[in-house]
């Protein structure tokens, strides 16, 4: 019984030490964010976005997004769900102003080239034909995104670009509403040549 | 069953109802205490558990202590399995349950974060195949409730633009449970062993620092992670009695420090891309009572040094991982073991072991392992074998079926080359290392 008294003392001592996490946006950025996204916002690992140069305003939509669970696709669910709980709007404000002004580094992880001009020319122009439209007309000439809610492309995994454009094939991000029609304009090869694009764009 | 134990039984019981309860209306995509902590999926921080990922490895050297605290920071797991032996020779007394369905024990948690600078890890073990040995020769098996692994930190983590330095103090009761890669020994493959072919006294032989100090120990230790790169630490380990007997409680003797036994561990870890190296080394100087029972006995003087690698490559769908470590290990043996327990006064032994996993959707894993201890020649200290050598070496083939991220399901199957100094009739009596191997089908849940 000696054991079951410890466990019920050290339960009632950790009721005292209730907290919210604390913390000024720059500090959960560097010291939470920063364990996937890397502290500078460009990460290298393709299973988590870059968010270096970021859009404030798309950053700050996600993130109330997750929070509300309206973004719903697997890995939104798996990592960030919990993570955007915790944060009230002023720190959300605060980690999306944080990350827009870092500076984006070109992403130097290898492309297949012989994609590039079908990517390029999809960036750019679009396919009438099909009625995909330009990406460049909502994400900015330079993939750059702009503030009216197209965000950053350039420079974005192409690994996490191609599974958000698959998740677009379903509601699990609602917001995108202009995506999930432009989704069923694009086959597997344009998604390839597209992503390998954007990834090479600086 | 005595008194005492039935309490304990009937305590572990009343805890686990009130745990379900705690737990019922929790989503089901929770799980253990860290999980609820963070809200973040079992996949965040481990490749499986307990293997870390990147940000499992940073969430542990941060003391536990990102996401919120929480007023019951409760897990527990249990874990059900069926060993079976390749031969018994007609022995089957030496060879109880085998082929059985037993249920192993359980583990309960205290697990998360403190306030921002303090995190726990606590695990307290029920053991349900606690043997003990009859007149007659048969096993007799109990409930048996002690201390587990024990990881208390204080940490601190300053980021600046060119800066990112975690660091802080680890108290703890296992070296190198404090450690956050999977390659050295407290979290090393195989994360999950059989207790009855550990009943059976099938086991390799291990160094020190491979489990021999866990949970009779306490150690603390300084630490210090730079740029996501650097790592070092430092502590001193002695044994966990008097003040510090909370660390072994229930847990007997069977090696007592004398004095501080000093503990290092250095690495070089990388991660880019989908990849992730880490090179290390570690270790653990320790003099050791030769009566574990008498602290004022002898010392024997034992000094670890282990190497150790681990790649790791997470992707999605497929994730691949591989471990390596070696440990060296040098005994300068007290006068009073020559001639009665060991043949000189010096010894050595080596142990390797290598593992490398596929992982298909967090979902599907199949890992082979192998490991290889040699050691020298001791007829006084190796009785069990013919020709007087440890030499012990085998592989092993698991393969692995999440059935929900926080339950899996596993088939483990262990085979020797070599069993204490040869592959056929190492203990004289006819025994080959083959019959030694076991298969073992566990599964195992948290929640």
């Amino acid at each position: 019984m000696k054991l079951i008294n410890t466990l019920l003392m050290l339960g009632v001592s950790l009721t005292t030490l209730w907290a919210e996490a604390a913390g000024n946006p720059e500090d959960l950025a560097r010291q939470w964010c920063a364990n996937c996204h890397t502290a500078d916002g460009n990460s290298t690992s393709p299973l988590f976005p870059r968010l270096a140069g970021q859009q404030q305003g798309y950053l700050v939509q996600q993130l109330q997004a997750l929070k509300a669970h309206n973004r719903s696709d697997q890995s939104a669910h798996d990592y960030m769900w919990g993570i955007a709980e915790t944060l009230d709007d002023a720190t959300i404000n605060g980690i999306a102003a944080y990350f827009a002004s870092q500076k984006p580094l070109p992403n130097t992880a290898a492309v297949d080239s012989s994609l590039l001009s079908r990517g390029q020319q999809l960036f750019e122009k679009g396919d009438e034909a099909r009625g995909t439209p330009a990406c460049a007309a909502c994400h900015g000439p330079h993939g750059e995104g702009n503030e009216y809610g197209g965000p950053r492309l350039a420079g974005q995994h192409a690994m996490y670009l191609s599974k958000q454009l698959h998740v677009f094939e379903t509601a699990q991000r609602p917001s995108a509403v202009a995506m999930q029609a432009i989704i069923k304009t694009l086959n597997e090869e344009d998604i390839k040549a597209v992503t390998a694009y954007l990834q090479s764009l600086h | 069953m005595n008194t005492c134990s039935k309490l304990k039984t009937r305590g572990w019981q009343l805890i686990l109802s009130t745990l379900l309860l705690l737990l019922w209306q929790v989503p089901a995509w929770a799980l253990p205490s860290y999980a609820r902590q963070t809200g973040e999926a079992c996949v965040a921080c481990h490749v499986s558990f307990p293997e870390l990922t990147p940000y499992g490895r940073l969430f542990k050297l941060s003391g536990y202590t990102l996401g919120t605290t929480r007023l019951f920071p409760l897990a527990a797991m249990a874990v059900g399995s069926v060993t079976k032996v390749a031969n018994t020779q007609g022995n089957d007394t030496s060879y109880p349950r085998n082929g059985d369905g037993v249920l192993e024990g359980g583990s309960l948690f205290i697990g998360g974060k403190l306030n921002d600078h303090v995190g726990i890890f606590s695990q307290w073990t029920f053991n349900n195949l606690n043997a003990t040995t009859q007149g007659d020769g048969s096993t007799a098996f109990s409930g048996h409730t002690s201390v587990d692994n024990h990881d208390i930190r204080l940490v601190d983590h300053i980021t600046r633009q060119d800066l990112d330095l975690i660091y802080g103090l680890s108290l703890n009761n296992n070296p190198t449970v404090q450690d956050v890669w999977n390659s050295t020994p407290a979290f090393a493959y195989p994360y999950q062993t059989s207790r009855i072919a550990g009943v059976w006294g099938i086991a390799a032989p291990t160094t020190l620092i491979e489990g021999g100090l866990a949970q009779q120990v306490a150690g603390l230790s300084g630490y210090a992670f730079l740029n996501k790169q650097w790592y070092a630490e430092l502590g001193a380990y002695t044994t966990a009695d008097g003040m510090l007997s909370v660390f072994s409680h229930g847990v007997d003797f069977t090696n007592r420090l004398h004095g501080s036994a000093p503990y290092w561990r250095f690495a070089w870890n990388k991660d880019w891309n989908e990849h992730s190296l880490t090179i290390g080394t570690f270790g653990l100087d320790a003099r050791v009572n030769s009566d574990a029972t008498d602290p004022s006995s002898p010392s024997d003087h034992f000094r670890d040094i282990g190497l150790d690698l681990q790649y790791q490559y997470l992707s999605d769908p497929h994730s691949f991982t591989t471990q390596l470590s070696y440990i060296h290990e040098k005994t300068s043996w007290d006068a009073s073991h020559v001639g009665n327990d060991r043949d000189g006064p010096n010894s050595w032994r080596n142990s390797l072991h290598a593992k490398a996993s596929y992982w298909y959707q967090h979902t599907y894993g199949l890992t082979l392992g192998y490991f290889a201890q040699h050691g020298n020649t001791d007829y006084l200290a190796n009785t069990s074998s013919a020709n007087g050598s440890p030499d012990t070496s085998g592989y092993i083939v698991e393969l692995n079926y999440m059935i929900q991220p926080n339950w899996r399901l596993a088939l483990q199957y262990t085979g020797y080359n070599k069993y204490l100094g040869a592959s056929s009739n190492y203990d004289g009596n006819g025994r080959n290392a083959r019959d030694n191997n076991t298969t073992y089908l566990y599964t195992w849940i948290a929640f």
